[in-house]
Formats: C-alpha cells, structure tokens, sequence
C-alpha cells in the first residue's frame, strides 16, 4: 500500500463519505474502516482527513450526528445522512459518472 | 448542532471533540490487538498513525461558520490571559496609549464642538448670515429697516430674523445679578426650529408693538442656574435692565443661541429694545447699523441664487431711501454695495475663526504624540514577540496556521488599544475639564459644553484602531514568520540569535522614528514659546505696570445722558483722591481688549483711494489717560476737564495717524469730521503716541481720541474702564476703589476689576494656551522617545552580556564597554535628529502664520532641541551602558 495509492481524488472523500453513511448510522472509525474495506485496502482513511470532512458535511447539514452507545455498550458519535445530504449525494455520484464517462471516452478516442 | 449553539456549547463541543477521537483511537488499538498485537505495540503503532491529535481537532474546529466567533472568542481569551500574564507589560501599554488617546481625543472633542459642530436647531444648513460689503468696510450689523424690508421683500428664504446682544442687569426675587441678553425678532425661534422645553417661546405676535411685550425666554443653562429648573419659573416677574419682564418659556436645552463667543441667558422681543437699552430707538433708525441677521434657505434654493435674489431687493430698498436724489456718485455707491450670504450652520463665531489655526494645530501635534506612543508600544510589542517566539513556534508546530497566528497578535494589539482607549476616554474627560478651564480668549474661559458624544467616540475607536494597526503590524508579522525549526531549537537558549535580529532592527528603526518625531515636537513647543516670550518683549506703547482697571456700566441701572457723563466725571474725582492713587484716567474701550470701536471719518483735504479703509479705531477718554498709561504726548496739548460739550469740539490722534493723513506736516490744528450721520467738525489738538489696541502681534494701528465729555451722537451712552495708576501693587487699591465706587453711586454694576499686565496677558491667552499644551506634548514625546530608548539599550546590553564579557576577559576597560554601549545608542539618536530636521523645518514654515518675530525656522530653537533630545538620550542610555559595565566576565560567559 503505497503512500500515491491512499490519495483521494479531489472532491472524491465527501463523496465516499456520503456513501458509506447512506447505508445507515456509523461512527467514523468505522467510516473509515469501512472505505478501506470495501476499496480493498486502496484507500487508507486517515484521521487527519476524516474528522475534519466529517465536521464539514455536518456543518453543511448534510450529514447529522448522535452519540449512541455502539455494540460493545461505548458511547461513539454515529453520523447519517440527512435528506439534504442525500440530494448532496445524488448529485455528486451523477457528476462522478459523468466526468468517468468523459475520462473514459477521451482515453478510449485519443488511442 | 448550529454554530450558535456550538459557540454557546463549547466546552461541551471540546469534550465531543475530544471523546470522537479518543473512541477512534481505542477502536484503532482494539483492532491491533485483535490482529494479534501486543498491547503495548498496538497502542505505539495507532498512536503514531493517528498524528497530532491537536492539528486534527484545529482542522475540525476550522470548519464552517462557527469558526470566525469562536476562534475569534478564542483569540479574546487567550490575549486577555496573555496580557493578565504579564501586567507590567500591559500597564506600560496601556498606560502609554491612554495617554496618546486621551490627548487626542481632548483635543477632538474641542473641535468638534469650536468646529464642526452644527448648531442644534432644524436644518441648519439652510441657515445664511447676512453681511453688508462695500469697497471701504464690510459689516455683520445692519439697520433694523433694511432687515425688514429685506425679511418682507424677498422670495427665497422661508423665514429671516434679526438679533442683537445686550448685557443685563437683573433682579429676580429681589436678587441683583448679571445676564446675557439677545433681543430678537419675533420668528426667531420658529424659523431656527428651537422648541420650548417649558412654557413657549417668541412668536411674530411679539413684533407688532414697539413696548409692548415684555416677555422674556430663558435659556435652559439660565433656568438651572437661576431657578434651579424650577417650572415656577414660568410666569414670573422679573426686572431686567430696570424693566418688569414676565418669564414665558424656556428654550429647549442644548441651545446656547448662534454663537459661541456669546451665549444668551435671556431673549426678549426686538420690540423691547428702546426700553431694555437706552430709551432711544434703533428700530426706526435706518443708520442704526446694529443688528445681526440670519435667514433660512429655502429647500432646493442655492446660496447664489438666494444672494441674486437678496441683492436685487436690498437695491430697490437703497434706492428708496435716498429719497429719488440719485446723483451720478450715489449710484457708483450704491453699485458698489452688495450684500454676501455667508453659510451658518456652524453659527457665527469669531471664537471659530480665531481658534481654527491653533486647535488644528495642536491636533497635528498631538497626533505625533499618538504616533510616537504607538511606535513605544511597537517596540514593546517586538520586545515581547521575540520572547515570544518559543510559545509561537509550539503553537505553530502544533497546527496553527500563520493567518491564525497573526490574528492572535492582531486580537491582542486591539485589545491593549481597545483597553487604552478606555483609559484614555477617562484622561480625555479630565482633560477637557481643565482645557475648558484655561483662559482661551481675552482671559476668558470658553463657556461650552464638552461631552462624549457619537463623533468624539468614533473619532476615538478610529484612533484606537488606527493605533493597532500601527503598533500591531510590525511584531505580528516578525512573529508570523517565525521559522519553526530555528525557533524551536533557539529556545533551549534565552538570548536571542538568529531571526530575532529582524526584531531588533526593527526595534532600532522604531526608535530613531521615535527620536525624529519627539524633536519635532520639541521644536514646535520651543518655538512656540520662544514667539510667546517675544511678543511678551513687545513694547505695547504704554506702561502696563501698576495700572488698576475697573469696569463698570451705569447704563444698566438707566444712567443716561448727562447725569452720566456727570456721574463718570464724579467717580474720576472720588477715586483720585484715595491714597495710593497716582493718576485717574478713563476710557470707553479699555486697553488691549478685543472689543473695538470703529468709525468712519473724513479727513479734511484727503480724498480716499478707491479701496482705502476710511474706518478708524477710536475710543473715548478721560483727560488723565495719556498720563496715566503713560503714553507719550508727542505735540499739541491733552484733554482738560473743560472739553465737554459746551467747548469746541477736540481730538487727539496718535502718530500712524498723523503720519498717514499728513505726513511731515502738522496735524494740530486739523480738522476731521464722522461719517455718519452727525457732521460736526472736530479740531486736531495733539498727537500721542502710538500703542496696541486689539493684541500685541498687530502694528500699532491709527488711533482717534476724543473726550468722553464730547461724545459723537450715537454713542451716548457708553459703559467704561477707570485706570488707576498705583502708589504700590494694583490689589492693594480694589477695596478702597469699590468703596469709593459705592460712594458715588450705590447702585452702579462693578463688571470686575483686573490689572492692566493682567489684560495685556490675557491678551496673550490664546498663544498661550498652544504654547503650553505644545510644550506638554513635546515633553511627554521626548519621555516615550527615552523610554523607548532605554528599554532597547537595556535589551542590547542583555543581548550582548556574553560579548561583554569576552571583551571584558580580553582586557577591554569599563570605561570602553560604557561608551561602546552609549555609541550604539548615540548613533541611532543622531540618526533621529538627522532625519527630524527636515522634518522641522517644514513644520516650522506650515506654522509660520502663528508665529510671532520668528523667522528663518529659528535654528536657535532647533539646536536647543536638538541638544534636550541628545542629553535626555544619553541619559536614558547611560543606565543600561553603566549596567554593561557591572557584568563579571565569568557570570557572562556561563551565562552564555
């Protein structure tokens, strides 16, 4: 896992974030984990980045947030998606596609 | 949660804060060990990917909104915290823009209210003021018919009204006292929109019968001072000038009338003139120049357009009144005259003219005080940012960013400024209570008001801030760009290395700009004083020792006519039989008063020069003036008891005089003639010598004496000034004077006694005054410069203490260290000096204009500046240089 790897695209991390939350309340440790996972270790979340976008998707209100008590009975902040954060998703994974889309075609042009 | 219930909540946000991360870290180790870590592996491994746990919380904090009001709380806090540090610090600070702040703000507050200050009546920029202009003379004061006519006959003003001031004997409730009293015309009050508090005020009803209503309004001061704002007030009796007035209203507070230099207690109807002043009406009079007129503009209406229209009017209404004989010369006159609207928001004031120069003058002064204050509290600042520079790097390093840190230095500096301020509001307070309390004008305190108000405390948090940004900038910034890496490992050491040296020369050019500023001022206050000291020198062309003055004023208890001329020639009698008494003189206009008297005369055989002035200074006086104030007679003979109105007519002028009208001849014998509307001739029998008559920067101006027994129709009643010259000091003889006074006459108001130095030194109040509150700043300029001075001789010697001591080691003497030490500090002062001189001589050629005798920049001034500002520095730096002499050599290099 090299140190390029981890690197997000710009823009990409909120958006990841709003995805992994979409699936249901999460605390950000396991936001975090949960990208390294499913990216299959390609990217390394780390805390730096993270409570920061998490603060700043909150702030925004696209994101709300609620100490609860996790599995294991410790209180953790678990963060879900508000409507507007949904819309905020929507649109960003249909700009994703769009610009992958247009990535892709160029690439698939120029050769 | 919102940013307002974050800002709110922030412990609690914190502890959130704090809790989310430390979950995650636990998670983190839990996981490690799960995965087969030894604990003590697992928590090193998370702890070292987690990074700084500080940066990561600042970064959240940065997010959104919240962020400007909290961090910026943050800041507050922090910088309070900081300043409760170290109290020496922040008093030094403190105390030291309070003192520049409150200086200016003073000074502002004065001429906000002698200079910008609109009159408190409705839109006072309508408000024009009339004044009549021909080629020879222009005047504020015209005939009562001209202004009504001109009041009915034009189209362009809503409203115009005349006034005129007369002073007041009083009695209320039996009391005896003296007031200001301003008759005025019936719309007075409506066409300025001043209200009554109480009761109501004048109304045109009151214009219409010449004595017929003696109603009186009183001023709000007046209501307190005299009726203690009792609304009984209302409705009573009271007798002014000997005339049954009854109180109606009282006039709505904070108007003191339109004019600073005279303050009415007292309006009474126009109509009541004949009656509160001397029996003869001016009403009718159309050579009865003595009334003041204002108008309103109306909306939309330019002033030139209102002019236009106003002279087209007031030429008909000339043209009246020389009855249809329109000779060729009568026209060219009457073409000739014209008359100015001059704006009045401000109100008349002559206090506003003649203070103008020198209040901004000292507000030009006293703003480098501010600036060198400022620069004080700059090196201070860049004394301490290096000090600092350990606790800036750790907050850098952990995760502040540069801006952060600037504003953290920023959020200080206003808050030493915004603290100063304070401080210097309450200085200010105090300070204005004992300007108020100088004699400004003539020996007379200004009777104004001073008080905080919107403009004096926006102009104050605009200095306040004005002064952050001047003394903040510099150390902020050298604080700011501290290299981490540097600081951090320099601060095992506590002698600054490295960058500090940028803070150090910075320190330097903070105080050279300090010593150039402070020998501005001292030149400014030295050569204030040094043209104070000359026109002290000034020859008045009279002998201003041992004279007594008295002034009094029958004509307020009716004396009129010949009972008082009779009645002066009685006093001049009583008084100089008492012991003590030298000599009795007495005159109209009392030496060295600003109140003048002029007239237009006609010379026999001259004939005016299209633009000469043909108006005239002239006085009455008794026959012992000349020989009392001692001013030579040069030809001819004095007055005598027997010029009275029986014998020819007589006159004495004084040498400018003569010498303008007749050259190398003779003037006795000589003929002259007023202008106005009485034509007697009167016979030239001497000349005097000549003598100041308004102040003593003027030349002697010409000079028309006449007997007071021989007064022109027109002036016939006049109060007076008795000169007493005396056997021993002047004070010794005002009891035995008043008594003789009651004597005579028991009745008769004593208006005050002074000595004639005391006239001839009020006269000098004014010059006075910048001098000595120039000198105040220019000595708390020159402290600040010396204690910034010191304060980085001080950090020098503490910098260079392991140098010292090798040189000490080495076998340099003490009294090479000392002047070593004392060089560096002499060098930057010459460096100062140097750049002040320029500096001072084009502030010496601004302030020419107020100077007196002075000329060429008066480099004697200068180098006496220049040596004060050099010997204060070389003591302000001889004690650290004499400290560096102390170091023990070994201490030092352990030191180090």
């Amino acid at each position: 896992m090299s140190e390029e790897k981890s690197e997000f695209l710009k823009g990409t991390l909120d958006m990841l974030i709003l995805k992994v939350v979409a699936l249901g309340p999460i605390h950000g440790y396991a936001v975090a984990q949960r990208i390294q996972q499913i990216s299959r270790d390609f990217f390394l979340l780390q805390q730096g980045s993270l409570y920061p976008a998490l603060h700043r998707l909150e702030d925004r209100g696209w994101l709300k947030a609620e100490w609860k008590a996790t599995e294991t009975g410790r209180d953790a902040k678990f963060y879900a998606l508000t409507p507007k954060g949904r819309k905020q998703l929507e649109t960003e994974v249909k700009n994703w596609e769009q610009l992958i889309d247009a990535v892709a075609l160029i690439l698939r042009t120029a050769e | 949660m919102r940013w307002y219930q974050r800002f709110f909540h922030r412990k609690l946000t914190e502890k959130h804060f704090d809790a989310e991360l430390r979950f995650h870290l636990e998670q983190q180790i839990a996981d490690y060990i799960k995965a087969g870590m030894k604990p003590e592996d697992a928590w090193r491994r998370a702890r070292l990917e987690f990074g700084g746990l500080d940066q990561v919380k600042e970064e959240c904090r940065d997010v959104g909104s919240s962020h400007i009001i909290e961090s910026l709380m943050q800041d507050l806090r922090y910088g309070l915290r900081i300043l409760k540090r170290n109290p020496g610090f922040t008093i030094v600070a403190v105390l030291t823009l309070a003192l520049g702040i409150g200086a200016n703000t003073a000074i502002f507050s004065l001429i906000d209210v002698v200079l910008l200050k609109m009159l408190p009546v409705a839109d006072p920029e309508q408000l024009v003021v009339l004044r009549w202009e021909s080629p020879q003379a222009k005047t504020d004061s015209l005939p009562y018919p001209t202004f009504e006519q001109l009041r009915d006959n034009s189209y362009v003003f809503d409203g115009m009204i005349a006034f005129c001031n007369v002073g007041l004997a009083t009695s209320v409730d039996g009391r005896p006292g003296l007031a200001r009293g301003q008759l005025v015309s019936g719309s007075y009050f409506s066409v300025l929109g001043v209200p009554a508090i109480a009761g109501r005020t004048l109304t045109p009803k009151e214009d219409r019968v010449p004595g017929g209503d003696p109603v009186a309004v009183i001023s709000y001061r007046y209501w307190k001072r005299q009726f203690g704002l009792d609304p009984g007030a209302i409705g009573k009796q009271v007798s002014l000038n000997g005339v049954a007035f009854t109180v109606i209203g009282v006039a709505a507070p904070g108007f003191d009338g339109i004019s600073l230099s005279n303050i009415p207690d007292i309006w009474m109807p126009m109509m009541m003139q004949a009656q509160v002043m001397d029996g003869r009406s001016l009403l009718n009079d159309p050579k009865g120049w003595f009334f003041q007129i204002m108008a309103r503009r109306k909306p939309g209406v330019r002033l030139e357009q209102a002019a236009a229209s106003l002279n087209v009017a007031y030429q008909q209404i000339a043209r009246q009144e020389t009855g249809g004989r329109l000779t060729p010369q009568v026209e060219r006159d009457l073409a000739s005259q014209k008359i100015a609207l001059l704006p009045a928001s401000k109100g008349l004031s002559d206090v506003r003219e003649r203070l103008s120069e020198p209040l901004l003058v000292l507000m030009a002064l006293v703003g480098l005080v501010l600036l060198v204050a400022c620069a004080n509290v700059a090196s201070l600042l860049l004394a301490r940012a290096s000090a600092r520079q350990r606790e800036v790097a750790v907050r850098a390093a952990l995760g502040a960013g540069r801006a952060r840190l600037i504003r953290q230095f920023l959020t200080e500096t206003v808050l030493l400024a915004a603290l100063g301020s304070l401080v210097g509001l309450l200085l200010a307070q105090y300070g204005d209570h004992l300007l108020l309390a100088l004699p400004f004008m003539d020996g007379r305190p200004l009777v104004i008001t001073v008080r905080p108000n919107g403009t004096v405390l926006v102009f104050t948090a605009c200095v306040a801030l004005l002064a952050a940004v001047l003394f903040g900038s510099a150390p902020a910034w050298t604080a700011a760009r501290t290299d981490l890496n540097e600081a951090l490992k320099a601060s095992t050491r506590s002698v600054a290395t490295g960058n500090q040296r940028s803070g150090w020369g910075r320190r330097k050019l903070v105080v050279i700009g300090e010593v150039s500023l402070s020998l501005l001022l001292l030149a400014a206050a030295g050569v204030f004083v040094h043209s104070l000291l000359k026109l002290r020198d000034v020859d008045p062309g009279f002998n201003q020792d041992k004279v007594l003055l008295v002034a009094i004023d029958p004509t307020l208890v009716g004396y009129r006519g010949d009972r008082l001329l009779n009645l002066y020639k009685h006093l001049a009698n009583a008084i100089s039989t008492l012991p003590g008494a030298r000599s009795v003189g007495l005159s109209a206009v009392p030496p060295m008063s600003r109140g003048q008297w002029r007239t237009g005369v006609f010379v026999q055989r001259h004939v005016p020069g299209p633009n000469e002035d043909t108006t005239t200074p002239w006085n009455l006086i008794g026959p012992n003036f000349f020989r009392t104030l001692q001013i030579p007679l040069l030809q001819g003979r004095d007055f005598v008891p027997q010029d009275d109105s029986t014998a020819p007519r007589v006159a004495i002028i004084n040498h400018a005089m003569a010498r303008f009208y007749f050259g190398n001849d003779s003037a006795i014998g000589k003929r002259l003639s007023f202008t106005s509307s009485e034509g007697g001739e009167i016979e030239i029998v001497g000349v005097a010598g000549d003598t100041k008559y308004g102040s003593l920067r003027e030349t002697a101006p010409h000079m028309l004496y006449l007997p007071y027994l021989q007064p022109p129709a027109g002036s016939m009643e006049f109060d007076v000034t008795v000169e007493i010259r005396t056997e021993g000091s002047p004070e010794s003889l005002v009891g035995a004077v008043r008594q003789a006074i009651r004597g005579a006459a028991r009745d008769v108001p004593i208006l005050g006694f002074t000595s004639l130095a005391e006239q001839v030194n009020d006269s000098l109040a004014q010059e006075r005054m910048v001098a000595e509150l120039s000198s105040l700043f220019g000595l708390l300029a020159l402290i600040l410069a010396s204690v910034g001075l010191y304060g980085l001789m001080t950090y020098t010697v503490a910098r260079r203490t392991g140098e010292i001591g090798i040189r000490m080691a080495l076998g340099a003497r003490r009294a090479q260290i000392l002047w070593m030490v004392l060089r560096e500090a002499l060098e930057l002062v010459a460096i100062g000096v140097v750049i002040g001189i320029p500096l001072v001589v084009v502030f010496m050629r601004l302030i020419s204009s107020q100077l007196y005798g002075i000329t060429n920049g008066d480099p004697l001034t200068t180098c006496a500046a220049m040596a004060m500002e050099a010997t204060i520095a070389a003591i302000a730096s001889y004690i650290p240089a004499w400290r560096a002499t102390k170091i023990d050599p070994i201490v030092a290099l352990r030191y180090e």
